[in-house]
C-alpha cells in the first residue's frame, strides 16, 4: 500500500504544478481554453484518484473546484483574476493535503486545521467570486453558428455542393453543366440554384467570360471522395465546396470518436482520415493558412469551417480527440519511473564499461593485434553509444526549476507593491538531474535577490525615468559542454562605491588598493558582503552570494556578474552538463598524465618557436602575437626533473566562459573518453585538480581544473605587470 | 440570328439559329446590341437552337439581367428541346418561361 500511496503522491504533485502553471498562464491569456482544460482535467484526475485511495476528504474538496472549473469552461461564469486567486490557494491547499497523506499513516484523523481551510476556501467560492454571467453565454454563441448558406438549401439528409466557377472556365474548354449532368450518376438532384454573378454596372458584359455560380442541393449515399471526384476536372477553374448532409456528421463524429489514441495526427490528417476532408480541400486550407499575412496563423480548422467544406461540430470533434490524444500520450510517455538509484548504477556501470573498453584499447596496441582491432572499434563505438545514452537518461530539461519562479514572481509583486514580468527563455536546455536539483537552491537566490533588491518600485522606476513595470529574465543555452544561465534584470543595479565602502569597513581590502570594475563587482562574493541595509523576508537571511558562488563551484561550475548602476544586473552561471562522464583531452608532463575537458580545449600547438615565445619574466605567452597567460604544469605541480631545454613543450589553449590561458605541457595524447571519480573530502582545497580518473592502463590520471587554473594564470601574469593583461575586463 | 420588328409595336422578336454555345455567344451578343440598345422589351425565341452549353445559358440570363436593369420586359419563348434539358438540369425552366416580364424576384420562387 506504502508504494501505491508513494506513486499517488508523486503524481498528484506533478498535476499540482501543471494545475499551477496553467493557473498563472491563465491569467495572460484568458481565453486560451488549453490552460483551462488543463487545470481542469488536474484537478479531475486528482479527485479520482484520491476516490481509488479512498481519500475522501479530498474527493470532498475537489469535486466543488472542479464544478467551478467546469463552469468557467462552459461560460457560465468568467475567469477575473479574483478566480484564479482562489484557484491558486486551492491548489496549495491540495498540496497541503497531499503532504499530509505522504508524512501520516492511512489511519491518521485528518488535522483540524486542513479540515477548516477546506470549508474556508469552499465558502469563499460561494462568497467573493460572481454569479453566473449570462452576457458571456450570450455572447459567446455566434461562434457557433453555421456558416451561411443560403437557407432554402439547408436540409437534414442532403449534400449542399457549391460551384463558383472562375472567369476562364468557358476558354478552357469546359461547360459547368457537363459537371452537374455527371452528378445525375451519383443520387438525386434535389434542387440547384444557378446564379449569374453579376459584373459591376460600368463593366461592360463579356459573354466568353464565365460568371456561373451553383447551389446544389444533393441527394447520394456515396461518399465525399467520389462526389468530389465528379468536379476534380474543375479544381482550377473552380471553387468548389461540398458540405456533407447533417447525418454524415454524425458519422464523421462516430468515426473520429473510434479513432485509436495510439498516434497524435494533425488536425487535417484525422478529418482526411475520417471522410469529412478530402485531400485538395485540406491542401486548398493548408495553402490558404500558408498565405496568411497575419501571425499567429489562423487555425487549420476554422480555415475549414470558413471554406464551408466542413461542419464546425465535426472540427471540435476532432479537436478533442487529438487533445484527448494528446494528453493520453503524455500520460503514456511520464508512465515510466525509475528509482534514481538504478540509474546511477548503470552511470557507475557505464563509467566501467569505458574504462575497460579504454584498457582493451591499451592492449591492443601493445601486443600488436591487429585482427581484434576491427571487432574493438565496433564495441568502443557501442559502448560510446550507450554512454551517451545512459547519460541521456538524466537529462531533464531546466525549464521545470524555471517556471516555479513564476509563482515566486507573482508573490513578491503582489507583496511589496512592485510590477514584475518574468521572463523564460531556453527552457529546453537540458542538463544533468542531479545538476538541477542542486541549482534550485541558489537559483532561488539569486532570483529573489533581483526581485527584491534588484527591481525597484513602480514610483522608483518612473523617477528613474524607465518603464514602471520591472523585468526579470531567465535564460539558458548550452555552450560547449556547459549549461549556460542567465538571471538578469533591468533594476538598481550594483553600487560600485558602496560594495567598496563596505569591503574597506569590514577589513576585505585596503584603501589604497587598485582594483578594477569586475574586481570590484566580484568582492560581492566574498563573505559577509550585503548591500542592502535592511533584510526582508525573502532575501537576505545571511545566505549571501557567497554561498551561491560556493553551491555553484561545487558542480564545477562558474558564477560571472555584471552591473550597471540604474539598468541592471546580469549574472551568468555555467554548469558542466553531466557530473558522470566526460570526454577529455590527454595531456602528459614528465611521466604523469593529465586530462583536460575537451570542451574547454580551444586549440593545442605542438613546440614551435616561430609560432610562440614564452616570456617567462613577465608570465605571459606570445602566441601569434597575442599575448595569454599560462601555466606551465610542471612547475606548477612541482614534478621532479626539469624541463630542460631537450624537452619539447606543446601548448593547450583553454577557455573558461570568457577567459582564456595556456597550459604548457609535455605530450599531447589525444582523446579520452573519462568517467569523472571525486577525490575526496580531503583533497577538497587542491588547487587546480577537480577529479581524478583511471586510464586504459590502469593508470590514474587528474583531471584539471581549468576554470580554477585559468584565473591563477591571470593572476600570475597581473600580479608581475602590474595591470590587468586579458580577459575578466 | 434573325431579328425584326413586329409591326405596331415596339417588341424586338429574334429567333436564335444554329448552336448557342461558347462559339457563337460573343457574335451572337455583337449582332443583338446592333439592334438592340436596351430600349425596348425583347423577345427571343429559341425554337431553332440545336445545342447550348453552359455559355449560352449564361448569356440568355446575362440579357435576362439586362432587361431588368432596364426595367424592360425580357422574354424566351419555344425552348427547343436541348434548351428545356438544359434548363431543367439547371432548375431554370420557371425562370426563362413564359412572355411576360420576369422580375428576379419571381425568378427566385
Amino acid at each position: 500500500m506504502e508504494e501505491v500511496k508513494q506513486i499517488f503522491v508523486q503524481e498528484a504533485e506533478e498535476l499540482l504544478e501543471q494545475m499551477e502553471d496553467a493557473l498563472l498562464s491563465m491569467e495572460d491569456a484568458p481565453d486560451d481554453d488549453d490552460y483551462l482544460n488543463c487545470a481542469f482535467r488536474a484537478v479531475h484526475t486528482i479527485k479520482g484518484s484520491a476516490g481509488i485511495f479512498g481519500y475522501q476528504f479530498i474527493v470532498d474538496f475537489t469535486h466543488p473546484v472542479e464544478t467551478e472549473l467546469d463552469r468557467v469552461r462552459k461560460r457560465e461564469r468568467t475567469l477575473e483574476s479574483s478566480l484564479v486567486a482562489w484557484l491558486l490557494q486551492c491548489k496549495d491547499h491540495i498540496a497541503n493535503q497531499i503532504q499530509f497523506i505522504a508524512q501520516q499513516g492511512d489511519t491518521e484523523p485528518l488535522p483540524k486545521e486542513l479540515a477548516e481551510r477546506s470549508d474556508s476556501l469552499l465558502d469563499a467560492s460561494q462568497i467573493n467570486l460572481q454569479p453566473v454571467m449570462q452576457k458571456t453565454e450570450a455572447q459567446q454563441l455566434p461562434a457557433q453558428v453555421e456558416p451561411e448558406l443560403p437557407l432554402e438549401l439547408h436540409r437534414q439528409n442532403n449534400w449542399l455542393i457549391s460551384l463558383d466557377f472562375k472567369a476562364d472556365t468557358f476558354r478552357h474548354g469546359l461547360d459547368p453543366m457537363s459537371f452537374i449532368h455527371y452528378l445525375h450518376g451519383l443520387g438525386e438532384i434535389a434542387q440547384v440554384m444557378t446564379i449569374l454573378r453579376e459584373s459591376k454596372p460600368d463593366e461592360s458584359i463579356d459573354p466568353e467570360s464565365c460568371q456561373l455560380s451553383f447551389r446544389i442541393e444533393f441527394i447520394s449515399t456515396a461518399n465525399k471522395q467520389t462526389i468530389a471526384e465528379v468536379f476534380s476536372f474543375a479544381e482550377d477553374d473552380c471553387d468548389i465546396r461540398i458540405l456533407p448532409p447533417q447525418s454524415k456528421q454524425q458519422h464523421y463524429i462516430e468515426l473520429l470518436h473510434q479513432v485509436p489514441q495510439t498516434q497524435l495526427q494533425q488536425l487535417g490528417e484525422m478529418l482526411l482520415q475520417v471522410g469529412a476532408v478530402t485531400q485538395s480541400e485540406l491542401d486548398k486550407a493548408l495553402q490558404a493558412q500558408q498565405h496568411q499575412a497575419e501571425l499567429p496563423h489562423r487555425p487549420i480548422g476554422e480555415i475549414l469551417v470558413n471554406q464551408q467544406v466542413v461542419h464546425r461540430a465535426v472540427v471540435d470533434e476532432a479537436i478533442t480527440k487529438q487533445d484527448a490524444t494528446r494528453s493520453h500520450m503524455a500520460r503514456a510517455s511520464r508512465s515510466i519511473r525509475v528509482d534514481p538509484l538504478k540509474l546511477g548504477q548503470l552511470i557507475n556501470l557505464v563509467g566501467e564499461l569505458v574504462i575497460a573498453s579504454a584498457s582493451m584499447r591499451t592492449q591492443i596496441s601493445k601486443h600488436g593485434l591487429t585482427e581484434v582491432d576491427e571487432a574493438v572499434t565496433n564495441m568502443e563505438r557501442l559502448v560510446e553509444g550507450i554512454r551517451d545514452n545512459a547519460l541521456q537518461l538524466r537529462m531533464v530539461p531546466i525549464g521545470d526549476s524555471f517556471s516555479r519562479f513564476r509563482r515566486v514572481v507573482r508573490d513578491v509583486s503582489s507583496e511589496q507593491g512592485k510590477e514584475i514580468e518574468l521572463m523564460i527563455s531556453g527552457g529546453e536546455s537540458e542538463l544533468d538531474k542531479s545538476v538541477v536539483e542542486k541549482l534550485n537552491d541558489p537559483l532561488t537566490h539569486l532570483v529573489r535577490n533581483a526581485l527584491d533588491h534588484g527591481i525597484e518600485t513602480p514610483q522608483e522606476r518612473i523617477i528613474k525615468g524607465k518603464s514602471a513595470r520591472g523585468t526579470v529574465k531567465l535564460n539558458a543555452f548550452h555552450e560547449s559542454g556547459h549549461i549556460v544561465v542567465e538571471i538578469s534584470d533591468d533594476g538598481a543595479g550594483l553600487n560600485l562605491e558602496s560594495i567598496r565602502r563596505k569591503a574597506e569597513a569590514i577589513g576585505l581590502v585596503r584603501s589604497d588598493q587598485p582594483m578594477t570594475r569586475q574586481e570590484i563587482l566580484r568582492l560581492i562574493f566574498e563573505p559577509g558582503l550585503s548591500t542592502k541595509q535592511e533584510a526582508t523576508r525573502l532575501s537576505g537571511r545571511g545566505v549571501g552570494m557567497d554561498v551561491v558562488k560556493r553551491n555553484i563551484e561545487a558542480l564545477r561550475g562558474s558564477v560571472d556578474l555584471d552591473s550597471e548602476i540604474d539598468q541592471g544586473t546580469k549574472i551568468t552561471i555555467r554548469l558542466p552538463l553531466t557530473l558522470a562522464i566526460i570526454d577529455g583531452f590527454l595531456v602528459g608532463v614528465g611521466r604523469e598524465s593529465y586530462i583536460i575537458p575537451l570542451s574547454l580545449v580551444e586549440e593545442c600547438v605542438e613546440f614551435n618557436r616561430g609560432t610562440w615565445q614564452l616570456d617567462s619574466q613577465n608570465n605571459f605567452v606570445s602566441l601569434r602575437g597575442e599575448a595569454l597567460p599560462f601555466i606551465r604544469l610542471r612547475d606548477f605541480f612541482a614534478l621532479p626533473g626539469s624541463a630542460g631545454t631537450s624537452v619539447r613543450e606543446s601548448l593547450v589553449v583553454v577557455r573558461f566562459g570568457r577567459k582564456r590561458a595556456a597550459l604548457v605541457v609535455e605530450e599531447l595524447l589525444g582523446e579520452q573518453q573519462t568517467v569523472i571519480k571525486p577525490l575526496g573530502a580531503v583533497f577538497d582545497h587542491l588547487q587546480g585538480i577537480s577529479g581524478a580518473t583511471v586510464l586504459g592502463s590502469g593508470d590514474v590520471a587528474l583531471i584539471l581544473d581549468i576554470r580554477g587554473l585559468v584565473d591563477l594564470a591571470i593572476e600570475y601574469a597581473r600580479s608581475d605587470l602590474h595591470e590587468p593583461v586579458l580577459g575578466s575586463a | 440570328m434573325r431579328i425584326r420588328t413586329e409591326p405596331g409595336s415596339d417588341r424586338l422578336q429574334v429567333n436564335i439559329e444554329d448552336e448557342l454555345t461558347i462559339y457563337t455567344v460573343a457574335d451572337n451578343r455583337a449582332t443583338l446590341l446592333e439592334q438592340w440598345h436596351q430600349e425596348c422589351p425583347l423577345e427571343m425565341d429559341l425554337s431553332d437552337v440545336s445545342e447550348i452549353d453552359s455559355a449560352g445559358i449564361q448569356w440568355l440570363l446575362q440579357i435576362l439581367l439586362e432587361g431588368e436593369r432596364n426595367q424592360l420586359s425580357v422574354s424566351f419563348i419555344n425552348p427547343s428541346q436541348p434548351v428545356k434539358e438544359s434548363l431543367e438540369l439547371l432548375h431554370l425552366t420557371h425562370r426563362l418561361s413564359g412572355s411576360a416580364m420576369v422580375s428576379s424576384r419571381a425568378a427566385e420562387e
